[in-house]
C-alpha cells in the first residue's frame, strides 16, 4: 500500500488506477475511497497555487542571481576575475547570496563539491575563464564522483569570441568535454534564466556530474532583457524512480535462498541517501558486506558484518552463490573471482556507466537506491516468515562475527605492538583521534595505500562519524577545500581534513587562505612521511630497476624538509610539529580546543613510511646553483 | 624420420613443462617448500602477485613489518598465520640469499 501511495502522491497514479490496485491488493472499494480522501489535501497542496515563474528586467549578472536564488542557493563558491562583476554588482543587492572565496580555481571547485557532498544540494561556482585550465583537476573528481555542481566562467565579449583573442582559445568548451555533463554558452541574455535552469536540471539529475556555462562579459554587464525566471519546484528532475516490481520480487526470492550470499556497497548508497535501509536489509539476512570506502564509509565499519574492502580471492565467504553491487562502480572493486566461479550477479543502481561493467550480469535493479532497498526490505519480507528470516540472519551473522573479530583483534594487537614507534605509525593516530573526536565529527580524508591504516580505527559509516573522500578520480588536490564546503554544510559537527603531506604539496597550503578568511573551526591532520609512499611502493613492485638499486627516483619528499606548521602560521593559522608519539594527545586536544574557539588549528605529525624502499633519503640530486659557472 | 620423433620427445618432455611452468603464476612456483609456503601463497597471493615477495631479501624484523603492515591495511589474515608467515618469509628469502 505505501507504494501505491506514493505513485499516487508523484502523480504517476491516477486515481481510478489507484482503486483498481488497492482492489486487485485486496482492499475493499470504500478502504480505498477512504484512503483518497484522507490523501486530498496532501495531493492537491502539490499544484494548487503553485508559481512556474516570475517576470524579472535586468542584464546578464542579475538575472543569474535572481535565477540563483530560485534554485535555492545560499553560497556562492567564487573565484577572483574581472568577469564576475557583474554578478558581484547583483549580489550586492541581494544578501540572501553569500560569497566563499579562493584564491585559486581548483579549490573553489573544491569548496563546492565538499559543500554538494555533505548538504546533499547543488552547488554552484564562478571564476575567470582563464583559471579554468586550474580548476580541471577538480571537475574531474567530480565529474567521477557524480556530484552535482553548476560550474560558471566569464567570457570573451560576443563581438570578440572565437579568434583566439585575448584570454580566449577558438573552442573553450571543448577542453571541458570529459570533465562536464552538459555545456554551454548563454549568448542571448533573455535566456540565461532558462539555460541556468537547465544546467541545475542536468547537474542534479542522477547520476548527478558538473555542467559548465560560459557567460560572454557584455551578457553579463550590457544586455539587458525582461524575461521569465524558473520558480523553485519546476525545473528539478530528482530520479528517485522505483526499480521494477517483478524484478524486485525476483531479487528478494533469489536472496532468501541463497545459502552463501554477499554484497559489495558503494557511494551511490550515500548519494541516494539509502544507508538506512541497505543496514536494515543487511541485517535482515546477515549479508557479509563489502566496501571500499572511497568518496565515503557507507557501511559501519566497526559492524560485525563489515568485511572491508573487496580485493582478489575473497577469503570469506566461502562459496558464494549471490553477489549483488549496490551503488559502488566495478573499478571500486575486484571481481574476478565472481567471473571465474559464474555466481549469480545482480546490480542496483541508477548509474548506467556502471552498472553491469565488466561482468555477465544475471538482471539489474535499476532505481533510485534508497527507493530500490526500501522495496527489496518489503519483499524479502513478504516471501519469508520472520522466523525463517532470523533463523538464516543469525546464523550468518555468527559466523561472520567470528572472522571479523578475529581479523580486528589481530589488528588491534599489531597497533598496540607498534604503539610507541617512532615516526608514528597511522595506527595510532587513527586510535588517537578515534578516543577523542566528537561522536558526529565528520572526517574529509585524501588518503593512499594507506587510508585503512588510520581509518579502521576509527569509527565511521552510517550511524557513527562520517567519512567523506578521497575522490574516485583521485586527483589529488582537494581535502582541505573540500573540508571548508564541508563545514559550511555542516557548520556545527567537528571537522577534519585528513592529508598525507604529499596531497598537501599539490597546491593545498593556499587552501588555508579560505580556511582563514572565512573563519572555518577546522581541524587538519598533515600525516607527514615525507614520501610519495603509495607511488614508490607500487613502482618498486612491478619495475625492477630502482627496486634492485635502492634508487628513489621520484618519491622522496624529505628534502626540502616542509615544516606545514610554519606555513599555517603564514596564514595566521595555529600549527605545530607532532613529532614524539606522547606528545600526540595533547596536541590534538589543543587543536580541538582551539575549533571549539572558531579558530582552524593544523597538525604536522611525523608519521612513518611503509613497503618497498621505505626510510631511504636518496633522490637523485639536480642541482642548478651547482651549474653556474659564476655567483650569478 | 629418427629426426622427427627426437623432435617430439623433446618438444612433449621439455618444452611443453616450460610452458606449462610460465603460464601458472611464475612467481608462486619461486615459493621454496616450508611450513608457511602455503599460507603465503594462499593469503598473501590471494590480494596481490608474489613478485615482491619472491625478489625481496629482508631480516626477520623487516619482514615482520612488511606482513604487519599488511595487516594494518585490512589483509584478511589472523595474527597466528601473520606469525607463520613472516617466520616462513624470514627463513625463505633472508638478506644475501
Amino acid at each position: 500500500m505505501r507504494a501505491l501511495v506514493k505513485d499516487y502522491l508523484d502523480l504517476g497514479l491516477s486515481r481510478r488506477g489507484f482503486i483498481k490496485a488497492m482492489a486487485a491488493a485486496g482492499f475493499t472499494l470504500t478502504a480505498a475511497e477512504s484512503i483518497l480522501k484522507n490523501l486530498a489535501p496532501v495531493a492537491h497542496a502539490e499544484t494548487a497555487g503553485k508559481e512556474y515563474w516570475k517576470e524579472f528586467e535586468g542584464n546578464g549578472g542579475e538575472l543569474l542571481a535572481e535565477q540563483l536564488l530560485q534554485a535555492g542557493n545560499e553560497y556562492l563558491f567564487v573565484g577572483n576575475g574581472s568577469g564576475l562583476g557583474a554578478l558581484c554588482d547583483a549580489v550586492i543587492d541581494r544578501p540572501k547570496l553569500k560569497l566563499v572565496l579562493s584564491t585559486h580555481e581548483a579549490h573553489v571547485v573544491a569548496m563546492a563539491s565538499g559543500y554538494a557532498l555533505a548538504s546533499g544540494k547543488t552547488a554552484f561556482c564562478m571564476y575567470s575563464r582563464v583559471g579554468a585550465a586550474h580548476s580541471t583537476g577538480n571537475i574531474y573528481n567530480a565529474m567521477k564522483d557524480r556530484i552535482p555542481l553548476v560550474i560558471a566562467v566569464d567570457r570573451a565579449d560576443t563581438t570578440e569570441d572565437g579568434r583566439d583573442g585575448h584570454e580566449d582559445l577558438e573552442d573553450m568548451l571543448e577542453p571541458m568535454k570529459q570533465y562536464t555533463k552538459w555545456r554551454w554558452i548563454p549568448k542571448e541574455v533573455g535566456r540565461v534564466p532558462e539555460w541556468t535552469a537547465k544546467a541545475f536540471k542536468v547537474a542534479s539529475t542522477m547520476p548527478c556530474g558538473p555542467t559548465y556555462m560560459m557567460f560572454p562579459r557584455d551578457v553579463m554587464f550590457e544586455s539587458k532583457a525582461k524575461t521569465k525566471i524558473f520558480m523553485p519546484g519546476t525545473f528539478d528532475v530528482p530520479m528517485n524512480v522505483r526499480p521494477n516490481a517483478k524484478t524486485v520480487e525476483k531479487t528478494a526470492k533469489m536472496l532468501v535462498e541463497a545459502k552463501s550470499p554477499m554484497f559489495n556497497v558503494g557511494p551511490e548508497v550515500y548519494q541516494s541517501g539509502g544507508q538506512k535501509e541497505l543496514i536494515e536489509l543487511v541485517e535482515l539476512l546477515g549479508i557479509p558486506t563489502f566496501e571500499r570506502g572511497q568518496l565515503c564509509q557507507v557501511f559501519p565499519n566497526q559492524h560485525p558484518l563489515y568485511m572491508g574492502m573487496m580485493r582478489g580471492q575473497v577469503r570469506y565467504p566461502q562459496n558464494v552463490d549471490f553477489f549483488m553491487n549496490i551503488g559502488a562502480r566495478w573499478a571500486e572493486a575486484d571481481e574476478s573471482f565472481i567471473a571465474e566461479k559464474k555466481v549469480p550477479t545482480i546490480v542496483a543502481g541508477t548509474d548506467v556507466r556502471h552498472l553491469g561493467d565488466a561482468i555477465a550480469i544475471e538482471h539489474a535493479l535499476v532505481g533510485n537506491l534508497k527507493e530500490s532497498l526500501r522495496d527489496l526490505v518489503d519483499a524479502v519480507k513478504a516471501v519469508a516468515t520472520k522466523d525463517r528470516l532470523q533463523k538464516i540472519a543469525q546464523a550468518r551473522f555468527d559466523e561472520t562475527k567470528k572472522f571479523t573479530d578475529r581479523l580486528r583483534a589481530g589488528r588491534e594487537a599489531n597497533a598496540k605492538k607498534m604503539w610507541d614507534n617512532k615516526p608514528i605509525e597511522w595506527d595510532r593516530v587513527g586510535k588517537e583521534i578515534e578516543a577523542i573526536a566528537d561522536k558526529d565529527a565528520i572526517f574529509v580524508e585524501e588518503f593512499g595505500s594507506q587510508r585503512n591504516k588510520c581509518m579502521d580505527h576509527v569509527n565511521i559509516g552510517y550511524g557513527a562519524k562520517t567519512q567523506l573522500g578521497r575522490t574516485t578520480g583521485e586527483c589529488l588536490g582537494w581535502g582541505l577545500p573540500a573540508a571548508i564546503g564541508v563545514k559550511l554544510a555542516k557548520p556545527d559537527h567537528q571537522v577534519w581534513a585528513l592529508q598525507g603531506d604529499g596531497g598537501m604539496l599539490f597546491n593545498q597550503t593556499e587552501a588555508l587562505w579560505p580556511m582563514r578568511r572565512h573563519e572555518a573551526p577546522i581541524i587538519t591532520v598533515v600525516f607527514n612521511n615525507r614520501s610519495y609512499n603509495e607511488t614508490r611502493n607500487r613502482m618498486w613492485t612491478r619495475g625492477k630497476n630502482q627496486r634492485e638499486k635502492k634508487l628513489d627516483m621520484i618519491s622522496h619528499l624529505g628534502n626540502p624538509d616542509v615544516n606545514f606548521a610554519k606555513i599555517a602560521e603564514a596564514y595566521d593559522i595555529k600549527g605545530e610539529v607532532v613529532g614524539d608519539p606522547k606528545d600526540l594527545k595533547p596536541a590534538l586536544q589543543r587543536a580541538i580546543n582551539a575549533t571549539r574557539d572558531g579558530k582552524p588549528y593544523l597538525l604536522d605529525v611525523l608519521v612513518a613510511q611503509a613497503g618497498q624502499g621505505a626510510n631511504m633519503n636518496w633522490y637523485p640530486k639536480v642541482s642548478i646553483a651547482e651549474m653556474r659557472s659564476k655567483k650569478a | 624420420m629418427r629426426g622427427v620423433v627426437a623432435s617430439l620427445i623433446f618438444v612433449i618432455g621439455t618444452l611443453i613443462p616450460i610452458a606449462f611452468l610460465w603460464s601458472a603464476d611464475q612467481w608462486t612456483v619461486m615459493l621454496p617448500a616450508g611450513d608457511g609456503q602455503q599460507e603465503t601463497k594462499e593469503l598473501c597471493g590471494s590480494c596481490h602477485n608474489l613478485q615482491k615477495i619472491v625478489q625481496s631479501r629482508k631480516t626477520p624484523q623487516e619482514w615482520e613489518r612488511s606482513v604487519n603492515d599488511m595487516l594494518a591495511r585490512g589483509a584478511q589474515i589472523f595474527p597466528d598465520e601473520a606469525e607463520k608467515i613472516t617466520k616462513y618469509l624470514s627463513a625463505s628469502f633472508p638478506p644475501g640469499k
